[in-house]
């Protein structure tokens, strides 16, 4: 029988209808439509169903959709920079071209937001430890890196300013 | 997958609902492993028509230091571990553990209590050689598709806090329908994926003494080609050493055997030695020599035999360079 769900997502208060066995993915895609969440492997090795929820970077294939009651979550969908723009990371994914297919791109620049807002000086060295749950079938690695370090100096430059 | 989800607000609430439902029902603390788990129907799980999630329950989450104990609630996050400056500053070696497990949002969801009571990793019950026609012994069958001639499952342990834990003399607090008891780590373990806890019982935290100053530690991973992932051997050691002399040694291991195993023999060769090349190097190879590896898909048992005689070799030496707890 289906429970209400209370939760905050891309800053807009939402009350949905879900069964218990479902997932945070499957809600938010298919209750929201929001389709920047993936479902890859739905075992947690892949990393494209990232979303944030409370400030942490959070796999939502193995979230259950109840467990979600009176959170905060923010998918790709909801990014943006502080003028209402492109957010700094997706600015530099574009000027670094670092995508190919795509797929991986809304978890890739989550997980990199979690960790500049968890540490805004992160090294190269870090952004790869970060990211290596998230898995890039096309291999684009090396632009990705770029780009989050790229938008890491960007976004250290804005708020200096 | 279709299940009830229910959510208690105390422990003894949530003994009361595993009681209710018996086999039915399933603890959820982090969902890493139970998820994903039952997304892949894993034999054990595809009667579970109830998951009882535990991450409200206040308190169990907690990380405390008193009377020279250190305390570590069974739902504390691993990425809480590997973060918290009391474990980084009392307890290293735990942090170092949590900080290799996964990738960074699975830390961020899963717990100590869910990886001491993980599932097994074997890939013929839980991965990609998953092909048998009937279920293998961890499935409630009667054979084993890693070792043939087997009498039962085989699966090697991967449970990466433990070696630490058991390093440090560490006791689990559970608690049950009769109340609590306390289960030293090396005995928590019973068989692969099973742990000594009854069904209506739930592991609440993990304690152990305090390191006192002097004690090195050091844990080492290695996974199949070096990348993050499940563990092909993991080992943790804890040293004492007095000037040069090595006074007392922990030393225990995961993927070389069905559970976590304290290496006793190899600790008795440092016991009372300098921590001399040829005294590290003989370590390693009684350490290898209590291991009882299988091939399993992940890693040959040769090869998980020499891996825990490297591993071994290298986190006494890492453990002796350690500057241990200052003060």
């Amino acid at each position: 029988m289906k429970q209400v769900l209370n939760l905050r997502v891309n800053g807009l208060h939402k009350q949905l209808y879900v069964e218990p066995y479902w997932t945070l993915d499957k809600t938010l895609r298919e209750e929201l439509g929001l389709m920047g969440v993936k479902t890859g492997c739905a075992t947690g090795a892949c990393g494209t169903c990232t979303v944030i929820v409370d400030g942490r970077a959070i796999r939502s294939c193995l979230f259950p959709a109840l467990r979600a009651e009176g959170r905060d979550i923010l998918t790709i969908e909801g990014l943006q920079g502080e003028d209402g723009g492109l957010h700094p990371l997706q600015q530099a994914f574009i000027d670094h071209f670092a995508f190919q297919c795509g797929y991986c791109t809304p978890a890739m620049i989550l997980t990199a937001k979690a960790l500049l807002d968890e540490n805004p000086e992160a090294t190269e060295q870090e952004i790869k430890e970060y990211l290596s749950g998230n898995l890039c079938r096309c291999t684009g690695y090396v632009k990705i890196v770029e780009a989050v370090l790229d938008a890491r100096d960007k976004m250290k430059q804005g708020s200096r300013e | 997958m279709k299940f009830e989800y229910l959510v208690p607000r105390t422990v003894a609430e949530a003994i009361g609902l595993l009681r209710q439902y018996g086999g039915q029902a399933k603890v959820i603390a982090g969902g890493t492993d139970l998820m994903s788990g039952m997304r892949q129907k894993l034999t054990r799980l595809r009667g579970v028509k109830y998951l009882v999630d535990i991450a409200n329950i206040s308190g169990l989450g907690s990380l405390r230091e008193e009377q020279g104990q250190l305390g570590i609630g069974a739902l504390a996050t691993l990425r809480t571990l590997e973060r918290s400056p009391l474990m980084r500053e009392k307890c290293s070696l735990v942090a170092q553990a949590a900080s290799q497990v996964g990738s960074v949002a699975i830390r961020n969801a899963a717990t100590l209590g869910g990886n001491l009571c993980q599932e097994t990793k074997c890939l013929h019950y839980a991965g990609i050689y998953r092909w048998g026609p009937a279920p293998c012994y961890h499935g409630g069958g009667a054979v084993c598709y890693a070792v043939s001639g087997a009498g039962s499952c085989q699966a090697m342990a991967t449970n990466e806090l433990a070696p630490a834990l058991i390093c440090l003399d560490a006791e689990a607090r559970v608690a049950g329908s009769d109340g609590e008891r306390i289960i030293p780590m090396e005995d928590f373990f019973i068989e692969p994926g099973d742990t000594s806890l009854a069904a209506n019982e739930i592991l609440t935290e993990v304690k152990f003494s305090s390191p006192s100053s002097g004690r090195r530690v050091a844990y080492l991973k290695h996974t199949y080609m070096g990348i993050p992932g499940i563990a092909v051997v993991g080992v943790a050691a804890v040293l004492v050493v007095d000037g040069v002399i090595c006074q007392d040694a922990r030393i225990a291991f995961i993927g070389g055997s069905t559970k976590p195993l304290r290496a006793h023999k190899a600790e008795e060769v440092l016991r009372g030695d300098r921590l001399s090349d040829a005294v590290i190097s003989r370590c390693g190879e009684v350490a290898a020599r209590e291991a009882h590896p299988v091939s399993d898909g992940r890693a040959s048992a040769q090869y998980r035999r020499s891996m825990v005689k490297v591993l071994t070799r290298r986190v006494i030496t890492q453990a002796a360079a350690d500057r241990g707890i200052q003060g």
